[in-house]
């Protein structure tokens, strides 16, 4: 090897690059495992946060999961390290809930199509600030947190049209549950029904007169009021629901969302209610919501002259009309009210439910609690997109792109091997092509891009592209046995054509970079950066290589 | 004036191209990503008939593909964005089918309309710039128009012949087919550089010289997207690289036998004139 190469500034930019690029992408330590996520009930939190590193556990050196979660039923003082802090955890209640996996392999993050996960966009319904924006992150955050999901990320994304999108990665959970739980609005309401005796078509009620006019009309105080049109009285909004010659219903608001103070996620005995219950033919599930004082005085307002009718057969006595609970306009529950709560400020209902399969039933109530607790969204959200990806098929992608790209690096070789019959320009050649990629993945690294399968394909095609610049180098260089041009000149030259090739992909790959939020963004941006790192780092150095390999030949072929 | 027939090829091809397009073609087929819909992804590691789980499957009104991969199958279903993932597997295991892991992608058919006409503007955009760039660094009008032109008919050909070999165009395909358009002007770069601006030899001797590089280029772009299609499972990179590899093998008649001769007809034309 010729060392006066080794000193050529071109040449020691692209070596210092590739080093800096490896050192990079490595990971810095394999020890301890890492905190994916904490659950907000956890001894941990506030003590670790996503990210953190635990190596050691009571003078125990934790190097897997598995090592960490042997300690799921200890209780009392536990000792651990974290990011070389030692902290106490006091566990009162057997449970770590805490989420850890393995170190990465690399520091290059990878895209959720590599390493599987879900990945929805969601379409806010009508025109969208971002103070709207913000709160239906944080409603859906709250949403997921209580759910259970893990490492949800949530962007706000717009397309060139200027359309707005709420996009969410998360790395777990099943297309139906992350449907159920994103598209809902979550508005919740409470109603109560009224019925109202009539003679002779007329009866009174809250000292308002109702006359029956047909099965789908009935006047109150004189105006009319259609099947399922509203009305107020005494400031409690009504629905009318159904009428006969002997009854009328309607339906009165007494909770709405706003009025749910808190969720029972948890049975405490004494304090609130939240199981499943076996029964003959399936699983029922039950959970208490808290609502507000205003919404407590609703009710007794609402049920204070409601009649008392007995269950012949149980003795329990109820009010005459149930309670019905809905969210976004569906029945969730409807209920007996117990006589003895009439009139009074009753804060706590209970939303029940029921499944056949446990399973089921469990998941139901999760689902219903996080949407209760987070509250409702300010708009309408629609599902435009959500991409499922297995972690395994992820893996497949990834492990077959990089025996892909091994595979068409030797071929690239091969050929230009043969071409060339000197392996003083192949090696380099090849080499140069390698440490390109390299870098790229270097530079990604370091401004945190993502690598997804776009970035790879983009990997791909700027090394393709890279090749090409090197055969023209070569084939430039060597070109004219007449010797009409010096090396120099010839290098100039190739640089012009090398620079308008590049030009031209840089100019075809910027559309890209505006479309399809984001999904082809990768691919260009990585082509782009890898065309310049060509053009600006690789090429000259290679340029260099074969200029000298070049200039020794003549020398020893004019002597 | 022997070269000037070369031309015959590449405008028959364009020809074929057209009429293929206008005959065989029944409108752009569009993957999930333009049009919506629901694609299923499932990993099989015995191989599997995608015949027989068509119509295992048949009430959903399927349309299913099998890829092969480097350690299983890969079987891809594709249905409107409006069906039950989970009833579909569900049909499947009770056919007796079982699969390693499954993945699925939705996309709401007017999510899909927005990227199509975005995909359109991009087209147009790319195509422009790549243009812009050609004519502002050669300055010549004429041997310009002739590598745009080249160009054009590589990107068509590319899109079309794919379009017949079954492969929708999505957003991967559109990128390829956006790679290729920076990718086939390389060559009509190499030539048009070493025609006009070099001084070395005929101009036939610089063609034959700038064809030997681009021959090069070509062989080991050619190799490693051969290469890339076979070591790969993945139906992204698939896709992608049989577009590429379709833009390669049409970038060599339309270099060669079409913006060749009209450049060295330009370049006599000229010589005439002056």
């Amino acid at each position: 090897m010729n060392l006066k190469l080794l000193k050529d500034w071109r040449i020691l930019l692209l070596i210092s690059l590739v080093v800096i690029s490896i050192i990079s992408i490595m990971p810095t330590s394999q020890e301890g495992v890492i905190v994916k996520s904490v659950s907000s009930d956890s001894p941990f939190i506030g003590k670790v946060v996503a990210g953190d590193r635990i190596t050691w556990v009571n003078e125990k050196t934790i190097s897997e999961p598995n090592d960490l979660y042997k300690f799921d039923n200890y209780t009392g003082v536990l000792r651990f390290m974290t990011n070389g802090r030692l902290e106490l955890a006091n566990i009162e209640r057997p449970g770590l809930k805490i989420v850890v996996d393995e170190p990465p392999s690399s520091r290059l993050k990878f895209g959720m199509d590599l390493v599987g996960g879900t990945r929805v966009l969601l379409k806010p319904a009508g025109n969208i600030s971002d103070a709207i924006i913000q709160q239906i992150i944080s409603t859906l955050e709250t949403r997921i947190n209580v759910y259970g999901l893990r490492e949800a990320k949530f962007q706000s994304v717009s397309d060139v049209e200027g359309n707005r999108y709420v996009q969410i990665e998360m790395a777990g959970g099943s297309k139906s549950e992350v449907e159920d739980l994103l598209s809902k609005q979550g508005v919740f309401e409470g109603k109560v029904a009224r019925i109202v005796e009539l003679k002779n078509n007329t009866g009174s009620f809250w000292s308002k007169e109702v006359t029956y006019v047909d099965n789908e009309s009935i006047k109150i105080d004189g105006s009319n009021v259609k099947l399922n049109g509203t009305f107020m009285i005494d400031g409690v909004n009504f629905e009318f629901m159904n009428a006969t010659k002997d009854s009328a219903v309607f339906l009165a608001e007494v909770f709405k969302g706003s009025d749910i103070k808190s969720v029972c996620m948890q049975e405490q005995a004494g304090i609130c209610t939240s199981r499943l219950i076996e029964q003959k033919d399936g699983w029922q599930f039950m959970f208490q919501v808290f609502v507000s004082q205003e919404g407590a005085e609703r009710f007794a307002k609402v049920t204070k002259d409601m009649k008392v009718i007995v269950d012949p057969n149980s003795g329990d006595s109820y009010l005459d009309g149930k309670m019905i609970l809905l969210l976004d306009n569906k029945l969730i529950t409807s209920l007996n009210i117990a006589s003895e709560l009439a009139g009074k400020a009753y804060t706590e209902p209970v939303i029940t439910g029921f499944r056949q399969q446990k399973v089921d039933a469990q998941d139901e109530k999760l689902m219903l609690q996080s949407i209760l607790q987070s509250g409702a969204l300010p708009t309408a959200l629609e599902i435009t997109r959500i991409d499922q990806i297995s972690p395994s098929l992820g893996q497949e992608f990834l492990n077959s792109a990089v025996i892909a790209g091994l595979a068409s690096v030797l071929a690239v070789g091969m050929i230009v091997t043969v071409r060339y019959r000197k392996w003083k320009i192949a090696l380099p050649m090849t080499l140069t092509m390698m440490s390109e990629a390299i870098i790229i993945l270097g530079v990604a690294s370091w401004i945190n891009w993502t690598i997804d399968l776009a970035a790879i394909a983009g990997i791909i095609a700027t090394v393709g592209t890279g090749v090409d610049a090197q055969i023209m180098i070569v084939d430039e260089l060597r070109l004219g046995e007449r010797k009409v041009y010096t090396l120099k000149q010839k290098m100039k030259k190739a640089i012009f054509i090398i620079f308008t090739s590049a030009s031209t992909v840089i100019a075809a790959m910027t559309p890209l970079l505006f479309i399809g939020i984001g999904v082809m963004r990768g691919f260009a941006v990585t082509t782009v950066l890898g065309v310049l790192i060509g053009i600006g780092i690789a090429r000259p150095a290679f340029g260099k290589i074969v200029e000298a390999v070049l200039e020794k030949e003549e020398i020893t072929s004019s002597a | 004036m022997k070269y000037k027939t070369l031309l015959f090829v590449p405008v028959a091809l364009a020809i074929v191209t057209v009429l293929l397009f206008a005959f065989f073609l029944n409108g752009v087929s569009l993957d999930i990503d333009f049009k919506g819909g629901t694609q299923l992804s499932l990993e099989s590691s015995v191989p599997v008939d995608a015949a027989s789980i068509r119509s295992a499957i048949s009430i959903y009104n399927p349309n299913v593909r099998i890829a092969r991969g480097l350690t299983g199958y890969t079987v891809i279903i594709d249905v409107e964005a409006g069906e039950n993932t989970t009833a579909i597997l569900n049909d499947l295991e009770k056919a007796g089918y079982s699969f390693e892991s499954s993945s699925s992608q939705t996309i709401s058919s007017a999510l899909g309309k927005s990227f199509f006409s975005q995909a359109q503007i991009a087209l147009v955009l790319a195509f422009a710039f790549m243009a812009l760039v050609v004519f502002v660094v050669f300055r010549q009008p004429m041997p310009s128009l002739y590598m745009v032109m080249c160009a054009t008919a590589d990107i068509a050909e590319a899109f079309v012949f794919s379009q017949i070999l079954g492969i929708n165009l999505s957003l991967a395909t559109f990128a390829a087919l956006l790679l290729l358009i920076g990718y086939s002007v390389d060559s009509d770069i190499l030539l048009t550089s070493r025609v006009l601006k070099s001084t070395e030899g005929s101009p036939k001797e610089r063609v034959k010289g700038a064809f030997k590089t681009s021959m090069t280029m070509s062989v080991a772009a050619i190799g490693a997207i051969v290469v890339l299609y076979l070591a790969t499972s993945s139906i992204v990179l698939h896709q992608i690289s049989l577009v590429i590899l379709l833009g390669l093998l049409f970038d060599i008649p339309n270099t060669w036998l079409l913006n060749a001769p009209l450049l060295l007809w330009w370049v006599e034309r000229k010589k005439v004139a002056a």
